[in-house]
């Protein structure tokens, strides 16, 4: 079926949202409360699945099933404009990151993304699930073995944390990542891992025993701060995480007064 | 062309990074492309096949000429066409990528088998324990130093002595010595005989050769050979070791249990020795012991018949009214095991029994004076 076409446009800077305009008629699917507001018009509809399946119950219970593996709710809510004229709805990425608008026909149709990375995309995209089958990298690339597949022919739109940057290989390119930042690729992309290469540096060099190694051809979409990595930082200066709290060094934020104003939680 | 024509994405330079969809045909050997406007030929002799991309889903073209380095990723659609006018060249490379394809999803599905394995294992051991546990226990029995008893035996012997007065001399203590000395002559086991002051009707034995009679069961019996079937069935229970062999079950069902469910228990060998006192063994065991009593009975020369017949006066006296003896709690009296004990009593050779030389009306006299509980002696 044909997708629905949307224009959109993404407001922020490091905790953004998407606002997508669609015209009378048209509809976007937003994975459950991703949605931030909606004009007059937009009509909100909660769908079992996906909102793609055409099939019978069972169909679309397997969906939903899938969707759970994925990590996303067993819902999506589908924002029809019942309107006349063009209406706006926008989605808000859940943590710091930025939203990438990927167009699926000019990549071939097909999108494979890290669990939970989808934020919105035109009715009609169909999320499924796309399982990592060689051991090792389900193991050690990061990503785990149950990933996403967005197919479809419209506008789709992921979410990752820091800085979400698109990067082009060309046949037979080679890029190595820490394991952990690959948030979305092209089919044609070989997902593989690779060991660090020694010993010294698998002990002690930080990015542990494996790189996740992305060979061309094809786009691939990395980002910078996986939410993972920025929770344990968060997790490890909590105080009351365990953690320890490193007084910034001004007289007044010192302990006296820090803790006369209020910082007695402890 | 038509028909022999296929479709595929097509990657390489001045080409968009995503790839561009192509067309492509076969044309004596040499692979052609057309891509919007423009067009490409490759030469069979620089071509590669094999298997590439996202679990090596996609069958791929590559090659390398003048202009660098390109890729053609097949439709999965257009396989079938492809493969029908793929020059034999290629052919077997194309069935390798097959292959190769297979073989990562068998792998995959390996490793999911084997991790569902791993996850069930704690429960397959249960299953596998409770069906087999019997022969389990026996094997760590056989292999368990009779040291180990005798302190698993010291152990329910201490946990007895607070809840309850034993007695371990008087008359009383001295006549179940008598009797049980003749009954375990020859036996591995340092046996030890207590009484211990509870009105129930009950006895029992830990490893290692503890007995504990109750004064309610001397007060039932009507004479010496009586208490002497009790204690043959209890002595039969040491020598067969079931009560190790229980706490073995008991432990082993136990560890993995919280293999499987995490720990849900406190200290594991304190509580399965803690039941022992009012453990039941199973009715195997119990058939056996009863077997082997009878035996033992008859090689020490005591009359055997005096077994059932105490076991049938109990479970008629208080049976039919009241409730029953503890010791029928763990020892049932069914018609079953009255009708296995004739017949055990039948098929043992015939002779005539002498009477256990020994006034039991003065030990139970001496049990009357001793009001059944003071342990002054």
């Amino acid at each position: 079926m044909a997708m629905d076409e949307v224009d959109y446009e993404i407001f922020g800077n490091e905790m953004q949202y998407v606002e997508v305009e669609l015209d009378p008629g048209e509809a976007a699917v937003g994975e459950a409360g991703a949605m931030m507001y909606m004009q007059d018009g937009i009509e909100m509809d909660t769908v079992f699945g996906d909102g793609s399946q055409q099939g019978g119950l069972f169909g679309k219970l397997l969906g939903a099933g899938k969707r759970l593996l994925t990590g996303e709710s067993l819902f999506t809510t589908v924002f029809y404009n019942q309107g006349v004229g063009k209406k706006r709805v926008a989605f808000a990425a859940p943590y710091p990151g930025k939203i990438v608008p990927v167009h699926l026909a000019e990549i071939g149709g097909t999108l494979i993304c890290q669990k939970d990375a989808f934020l919105c995309a035109a009715k009609g995209v169909s999320l499924g699930l796309a399982f990592q089958k060689k051991l090792g990298t389900g193991l050690f690339g990061g990503e785990g073995f149950i990933m996403e597949k967005l197919d479809g022919d419209g506008w789709a739109f992921i979410h990752a944390g820091g800085t979400l940057l698109e990067k082009t290989l060309a046949p037979g390119e080679t890029l190595r990542v820490d394991t952990g930042c690959v948030v979305a690729f092209q089919p044609s992309v070989d997902f593989d891992i690779q060991y660090v290469g020694k010993i010294k540096s698998a002990l002690f060099g930080g990015e542990g025993l494996f790189f996740a190694t992305l060979r061309g051809p094809g786009k691939v979409w990395l980002q910078s701060l996986p939410l993972s990595r920025l929770a344990n930082r968060i997790i490890a200066s909590s105080p009351a995480a365990g953690g320890r709290s490193k007084d910034e060094g001004s007289l007044l934020g010192g302990v006296a007064l820090g803790g006369l104003l209020g910082g007695s939680d402890d | 062309m038509g028909a022999t024509e296929f479709s595929g994405r097509l990657f390489g330079p001045g080409l968009p990074g995503g790839g561009a969809a192509a067309m492509g045909c076969w044309d004596f050997g040499t692979l052609h492309l057309r891509c919007g406007a423009q067009e490409f030929q490759a030469d069979p002799a620089l071509l590669e096949l094999d298997p590439a991309g996202f679990n090596y889903g996609e069958t791929r073209l590559s090659w390398q000429d003048a202009g660098g380095h390109y890729a053609f990723f097949l439709d999965a659609a257009h396989r079938e066409a492809f493969s029908a006018t793929t020059p034999p060249v290629l052919a077997a490379r194309l069935a390798a990528a097959a292959q190769q394809r297979r073989r990562l999803e068998w792998r995959f599905r390996l490793g999911w088998m084997a991790l569902g394995i791993f996850l069930l294992l704690p429960f397959l051991l249960i299953g596998a324990f409770l069906i087999e546990a019997d022969a389990v226990a026996d094997w760590v029995v056989k292999r368990t130093p009779a040291e180990f008893e005798a302190q698993i035996g010291e152990l329910t012997l201490a946990q007895t002595r607070a809840q309850m007065k034993l007695e371990d001399s008087g008359t009383a203590v001295q006549a179940i010595r008598q009797i049980g000395e003749k009954l375990t002559l020859g036996s591995p086991h340092h046996y030890r005989w207590f009484v211990a002051h509870s009105p129930e009707i009950n006895a029992f034995a830990a490893p290692g050769g503890v007995v504990v009679v109750n004064t309610g069961l001397l007060r039932a019996t009507d004479s010496a050979e009586e208490l002497a079937g009790v204690l043959a069935h209890e002595i039969a229970h040491v020598e067969l070791r079931h009560g190790l062999k229980a706490v073995f079950k008991n432990l082993g069902l136990r560890a993995l249990l919280s293999l499987a469910l995490g720990d849900y228990s406190g200290t594991l060998a304190g509580e399965a020795t803690a039941s022992l006192t009012e453990m039941k063994f199973s009715r195997d065991a119990e058939n056996q012991a009863d077997h082997a009593g009878l035996q033992r009975l008859a090689q020490a020369g005591i009359d055997p018949r005096a077994m059932p017949r105490f076991f049938t006066k109990l479970a008629g006296k208080e049976g039919a009214t009241a409730k029953l003896p503890a010791l029928f709690s763990t020892h049932p009296l069914s018609d079953e095991r009255r009708a296995r004990l004739e017949a055990d009593i039948a098929a043992l050779p015939q002779r005539q029994y002498a009477p256990l030389e020994m006034d039991w009306g003065k030990v139970k006299a001496a049990l009357a004076e001793n009001g059944g509980e003071s342990v002054q002696n």
